[in-house]
């Protein structure tokens, strides 16, 4: 089902930062959503993951139980290993070889799962925040910059690996890299500070 | 190479661990020392009586069979009273946490327990209770508020965005309890726990000390003040700090095991 974003406004302390937003996430496909800081991009997002309520309108076609998300921060346990942030979400059990496997697309060894995500770097403990909402139960996908601070080589796989994954499920990417946008292709979908528009 | 560099860390860290407990040795010495100088430059057992003889008198009470059962009666009474306070503690904490209206109710308890002198309390409670149940009721009371204070502090201050987190995934409470709420709130709870172990050995003691319960490490106290026997009185507070000292290296080895065990996310939950 598609996601139906219908005048949806919030203001912070007085400050409005969704204005009526009205937008239509395609089911299945991929939205970019991109804008300047400070347009709501992340209050957006946060809406739909059920983080924030809106002050008016409304979204429909959501699932609230099956969502996911690789947020701004990783948002990790850090005395869990890669694995055990993974198995925290998933509902079904994941086999030792699947997570193998996941883990080998983006780069990481079966090592990098097994130690505490504090002894991992930046690079790494994005990646494993990337497979946690890849490999959680969900219809729709919320994520907002997933490939910062990665190297070229690694993000490129891992977007291929991102790419393959989220197939058939409804994904919002939130993004300021035209190259992101770009490869991921679906709609567009532009935010300006209290003004909001969409170009397909 | 790195096999080198680790075995040389090893090294330095043997050697100055080895230091600090040969420091440690020679602090006590030294302070033994001057016990047994002064014991001596006093010369009245009544007023100061010198390590040597504590010792003896020590090890004289220690082949007495009542000696372990007046150990043991203490002991279990003030942990008893100890272990009721986290179980409670961590109950209302959490029933604080979740609902605003237990935590306004429960604030003035707790001031008002937090600031009432601990004699009053034994006083209180010897006339309500008797002195059977003295020394578990007193360190029950002295070690309550600061189980629960800090427990809440800690629940109050869980990561916000890994219970975001948590809640945009539907991460089950029993998962959410042993990978985000257990680890947050783990190193308010050890805290409590340090400061709580040394309130209930010092207040449990004081209340039997006054209450007398037949027995009890306090009753011997007393009686020793009774007699003016210096040697008994310092043996059986050295009784008291290795007793509370051997229980707070347990329970707090205990504790951590717990916390690393849940740091491998093999507790069960996950």
């Amino acid at each position: 089902m598609d996601i139906r974003i219908q005048e949806l406004t919030k203001a912070y302390n007085g400050k409005i930062v969704l204005d009526r937003l009205t937008a239509l996430l395609p089911h299945g496909e991929v939205t970019v959503l991109t804008g300047a800081s400070g347009s709501g991009k992340t209050t957006l997002a946060k809406i739909l993951l059920g983080l924030e309520t809106p002050d008016s309108g409304k979204v429909e076609g959501m699932d609230p139980t099956h969502l996911a998300a690789v947020f701004q921060e990783d948002r990790l346990c850090e005395q869990l290993s890669g694995t055990g942030n993974i198995r925290l979400v998933m509902k079904r059990k994941a086999t030792p070889q699947e997570l193998l496997a996941a883990f080998a697309e983006v780069g990481l060894t079966e090592e990098d799962g097994k130690k505490p995500v504090r002894e991992l770097s930046g690079g790494q403990k994005r990646r494993i925040a990337i497979l946690r909402a890849m490999l959680a139960d969900s219809d729709f996908v919320c994520l907002d910059e997933p490939f910062q601070g990665m190297d070229k080589q690694t993000k490129e796989k891992t977007m291929a690996y991102v790419k393959k994954a989220i197939a058939g499920k409804t994904v919002l990417l939130i993004t300021h890299d035209s190259g992101e946008a770009e490869y991921f292709g679906g709609q567009g979908l532009f935010l300006q500070p209290t003004l909001a528009q969409q170009r397909t | 190479m790195m096999d080198s560099i680790s075995r040389d860390k090893g090294t330095i860290k043997e050697k100055y661990t080895g230091k600090k407990q040969v420091t440690a040795v020679l602090v006590l010495v030294f302070w033994l020392g001057v016990w047994q100088i002064s014991a001596i430059l006093v010369g009245h057992d009544l007023l100061l009586v010198s390590p040597l003889d504590v010792v003896a008198t020590l090890f004289s009470q220690m082949k007495e069979g009542a000696f372990w059962s007046t150990v043991s009666y203490s002991f279990l009474r003030i942990v008893s009273g100890f272990l009721l306070a986290i179980v409670i503690g961590i109950f209302l904490a959490v029933l604080s946490a979740a609902n605003s209206v237990v935590k306004a109710l429960l604030a003035p308890f707790f001031s008002v327990i937090k600031s009432i002198p601990v004699a009053s309390f034994i006083i209180l409670i010897l006339i309500w209770a008797g002195s059977g149940s003295l020394s578990i009721i007193i360190s029950f009371l002295m070690v309550l508020p600061v189980i629960y204070m800090n427990v809440l502090e800690g629940i109050l201050h869980t990561d916000k965005k890994l219970l975001d987190m948590a809640k945009v995934f539907h991460v089950s409470f029993p998962k959410k309890l042993g990978a985000i709420y257990i680890p947050g709130v783990m190193p308010y709870f050890v805290s409590s726990c340090k400061i709580g172990l040394g309130l209930c050995w010092k207040s449990g003691i004081a209340a039997e000390v006054i209450g007398l319960p037949t027995g009890s490490i306090g009753e011997r106290l007393y009686q020793a003040k009774i007699f003016l026997s210096t040697a008994d009185l310092f043996a059986w507070t050295i009784v008291i700090v290795a007793v509370s000292y051997f229980f707070e290296k347990v329970f707090l080895w205990g504790l951590l095991h717990f916390a690393r065990h849940l740091e491998k996310g093999d507790a069960g939950w996950i």
